[in-house]
């Protein structure tokens, strides 16, 4: 019958199709002769070819390509170390800085850096056309000599940026900086850190090899290559085409305990989750409602249900970066949920109407807790603790966008969101704190921190800053953001949480098996 | 009378596409949150303070009053010219122009695996009505077109990636590709293809093998059918030539429809295999809210929306006049 025979012709050929398809994907498979072999690594990057691409803010892979003026020590010390200048110094104002380059270093294709380098960079850094949002006359850089600078700030400033890095100038000085975002030199960077390029493959990964000619001590891990992604994918790492994943979840780091071939690390930096309230209105305007309302939420459970380890440490106050390495800062707050009661009581909060809720002078204690879908765990964990104590928290999820308006403009009455420790107090401890917080005292330190350069006094500064925040408690700091890393056993040289991400650390990491 | 009938449907189209970009655009100015200080925000993990702000507002001339904003928007969309984003601060038409041959790729192929598999597979079934294939036939595309197609990938990457190893998890071709010989290039983009395209094809091939099932049984059973049977046509030639050509007319439809797909790419598909076309440059843009990206993504796809629609009316109008002869009736 014909149309039995064109119906077995036509299952004929889509099987032929099909199994053409399976065959020649099977047979064409091409991973990686080097990848997970010797001295190389493959990683999942969070990213796209323009990840050594630093505008005004930088990524992790930046500083393979690139360096800093000065790093700073990952230890306790906290200390400033040479990196492109060998020495620096400043005058008594903090508004002058001198910087002394090294000689030996030199860009990937060969070329010396000098400070001619350095000025050119820093001046593009202040160019409206590549930052809109920069003061033009922020500071002014002199060339005193190949090796020698200085950059004069407007106001005293703290002018060892372990962040910034540097471009070559000879590459970059002809071209146009309108096009700055556009320069095909961001997807073939010409730099002078311990990386460089051997090639970009647009839309897939970039691949590095160790730069023999680095000044300081050459990678052992000779090639990396990263591969981009828009999420960090589990797949990608069970399948073999990558040895560690950056910025994963704590769910997705536990997955993987009890698996031999992997190891999770966790570090956290400076974002601390944090209540802010709007001290303003009628329910948080006394430090001892805010102070039983911190009372109230058990923060070491908070994090344990956040699937944070064990050792992420709470605190009440905002830190130097080494005060907080060090665990240098009061102890906070005890979880004393009766505690917290009593204060309310005495703040005239009772529950007169028998109805589960606090109220006072008719008014029941219930505020609307804004936050984002993100931080929605936090908040139902917060909701329940504070019903235990009769303060009612509803909670309004609103879109990122929204939370940060608001948490911009102070437009709430209590508001889930990060706090950067230290830097934000300069934003919302001082005189114009959006939420409302007004201490001559803590607007007066704040002013002084901002002048503060010297590291010593640094800690003076904050120490008085803590003082003045266990009794104004201005906001109520939840826990530290930790983040995941996950990476294959073979590799070694990262901890917990000092050591924790693999790209960071990668030109200092090395392997099981080699490199 | 056809041409009337086109270029009436024509002069409409214009009166919609700017309806249409002027309420995407407004959509997206009502949006609470101020987008290029939330991107700078965000992206700077920090609070840009009130004198910065000041400087960017008068840099991208987010001070003027809304309606200059709009002018100035619209002129330049006019010319193709969707501003900069605000991510990645390069223009938004050269990201699109990056993104659009990778959808293209993957919807090309998904649509011609679509019209393969879907056709076939519907003649097959239509030809074999009620018998032991059409059920299975019926009941393979009934489950194929239930299942969701990200759950699908991502049981396919489980099954077929991670744990034989037979295709790669993802991307577009694999890190080596540039270091192959041309042979295994074309090897390379094709096991990368494979599973996204079979994805983003088979929930479509089982929808078409469904409707071409119930058109041609239609059409089998038409009078012209049974006289070119009486004549003593073979078969094949009847469905071939006879009933065939009349059941495929209503399938320009659906594949005039789907000019939005092929540019707009699968938003869901791209993400799971991290496949960098126009599905997952919107997807990045509504993540980092990059409003100049998302408001040239969601332009774009209402203009081939509307552009399919027009071209499949168009097209149905010249197979068809019935369509024409009935707009002249009614007019």
């Amino acid at each position: 019958m014909n149309v039995k025979r064109y119906g077995a012709l036509t299952v004929r050929v889509l099987a032929f199709v099909l199994v053409s398809l399976i065959a020649i994907s099977c047979g064409g498979r091409g991973n990686s002769s080097r990848r997970g072999a010797g001295d190389s690594v493959t990683s999942l990057y969070i990213g796209d070819e323009r990840i050594f691409f630093q505008d005004y803010w930088g990524m992790e892979a930046t500083y393979w390509m690139f360096e800093p003026l000065v790093r700073r020590a990952g230890d306790e010390s906290g200390k400033v170390r040479p990196a492109l200048a060998e020495k620096w110094e400043h005058s008594d104002d903090y508004r002058t800085w001198k910087f002394y380059l090294r000689k030996d270093v030199r860009w990937h294709d060969g070329q010396p850096v000098t400070a001619n380098d350095i000025k050119f960079t820093l001046d593009l850094r202040i160019n409206p056309e590549v930052n809109p949002g920069a003061e033009k006359d922020k500071y002014k850089v002199d060339v005193i000599d190949d090796h020698t600078f200085t950059i004069t700030y407007k106001i005293p400033t703290d002018g060892l940026d372990t962040w910034a890095v540097y471009y070559p100038k000879h590459l970059l000085e002809n071209l146009d900086p309108k096009d700055f975002f556009k320069w095909e030199f961001w997807k073939a960077p010409v730099g002078n850190g311990p990386y460089k390029l051997v090639r970009s493959i647009p839309k897939t990964a970039v691949e590095v090899e160790a730069n023999p000619d680095y000044y300081g001590k050459v990678p052992a891990i000779k090639h990396v290559t990263l591969k981009f992604s828009d999420t960090p994918s589990l797949t990608e790492l069970y399948s073999g085409n990558v040895e560690s994943l950056s910025f994963v979840s704590g769910d997705m780091a536990k997955k993987l305990e009890g698996d031999d071939r992997y190891r999770s690390y966790h570090w956290w930096g400076s974002w601390i989750d944090v209540i802010y309230w709007d001290h303003s209105g009628t329910f948080f305007s006394s430090p001892e409602v805010r102070r039983a309302l911190t009372m109230a939420i058990n923060r070491r459970e908070l994090a344990e249900v956040l699937d944070d380890p064990e050792d992420v440490p709470i605190l009440d106050t905002v830190t130097t970066q080494r005060q907080f390495k060090r665990h240098e800062f009061p102890e906070p707050l005890k979880y004393d949920p009766a505690g917290a009661k009593k204060l309310l009581a005495a703040e005239g909060w009772n529950d007169s109407d028998g109805d589960g809720v606090l109220d006072k002078d008719g008014k029941a204690f219930e505020f609307p807790l804004t936050v984002n879908a993100e931080m929605q765990k936090s908040a139902i964990y917060v909701q329940n603790e504070l019903r235990k104590v009769g303060v009612k928290a509803d909670i309004q999820t609103v879109d990122m966008s929204i939370l940060r308006k608001k948490h911009r403009s102070g437009e709430y009455d209590a508001l889930l969101f990060r706090f950067q420790n230290p830097d934000w107090i300069y934003r919302f401890f001082d005189s114009d704190s959006p939420f409302g917080y007004k201490n001559d005292e803590m607007i007066a330190l704040v002013k002084k921190a901002r002048v503060t350069i010297d590291p010593d006094k640094q800690d003076e500064v904050m120490k008085d800053i803590m003082k003045v925040m266990e009794r104004d408690i201005p906001v109520t700091f939840l826990v530290p953001q930790v983040q995941f890393f996950i990476a294959t056993k073979r590799i070694k040289g990262l901890s917990s949480p000092d050591r924790a991400d693999p790209v960071w650390f990668m030109p200092t990491l090395t392997l099981e098996d080699g490199g | 009378m056809r041409l009337s009938y086109i270029l009436k449907r024509v002069l409409f189209t214009i009166p919609l596409l700017f309806a249409i970009v002027t309420v995407t655009f407004f959509i997206v100015q009502i949006t609470p949150g101020d987008p290029m200080l939330f991107s700078i925000d965000e992206r700077s993990k920090r609070v840009v303070d009130p004198a910065e702000e000041a400087r960017i507002r008068l840099r991208y001339g987010l001070d003027k009053p809304i309606y200059v904003q709009y002018w100035k928007w619209l002129s330049a969309a006019f010319t193709g010219d969707f501003g900069e984003s605000f991510v990645t601060r390069r223009p938004v038409i050269s990201m699109i122009a990056e993104a659009v041959p990778y959808t293209l790729q993957l919807t090309v192929l998904a649509l011609f695996f679509d019209a393969l598999f879907g056709i076939s597979f519907g003649i097959i079934s239509a030809v074999k009505r009620n018998s032991l294939t059409d059920r299975v036939i019926t009941l393979g595309s009934l489950v194929l077109y239930s299942i969701p197609g990200f759950w699908l990938a991502l049981m396919l990457v489980l099954v077929f990636s991670v744990s034989l190893g037979w295709f790669p998890t993802s991307q577009t071709t694999s890190i080596d590709h540039d270091l192959m010989s041309f042979p295994q290039q074309v090897w390379d983009i094709a096991s990368h293809l494979f599973l996204p395209v079979f994805v983003l094809g088979i929930a479509s091939a089982a929808g078409t093998a469904r409707y071409m099932r119930s058109r041609l049984i239609e059409v089998l059973n038409e009078e012209y059918v049974l006289a070119a049977r009486a004549r003593g046509l073979s078969e094949k030639t009847v469905i071939l030539k006879h009933a065939l050509r009349n059941a495929l007319v209503p399938v320009i439809t659906i594949y005039g429809l789907a000019l939005p797909f092929l540019l707009g790419g699968s938003v869901l598909i791209e993400n799971v295999f991290d496949w960098p076309g126009m599905g997952r440059l919107a997807v990045s843009a509504i993540t980092a809210r990059d409003y100049p990206v998302i408001l040239a993504t969601t332009t774009i796809a209402a203009v081939l929306t509307i552009f399919g629609n027009l071209l499949a009316d168009i097209a149905y109008s010249l197979v068809d006049p019935r369509v024409t002869h009935g707009l002249g009736k009614g007019a």
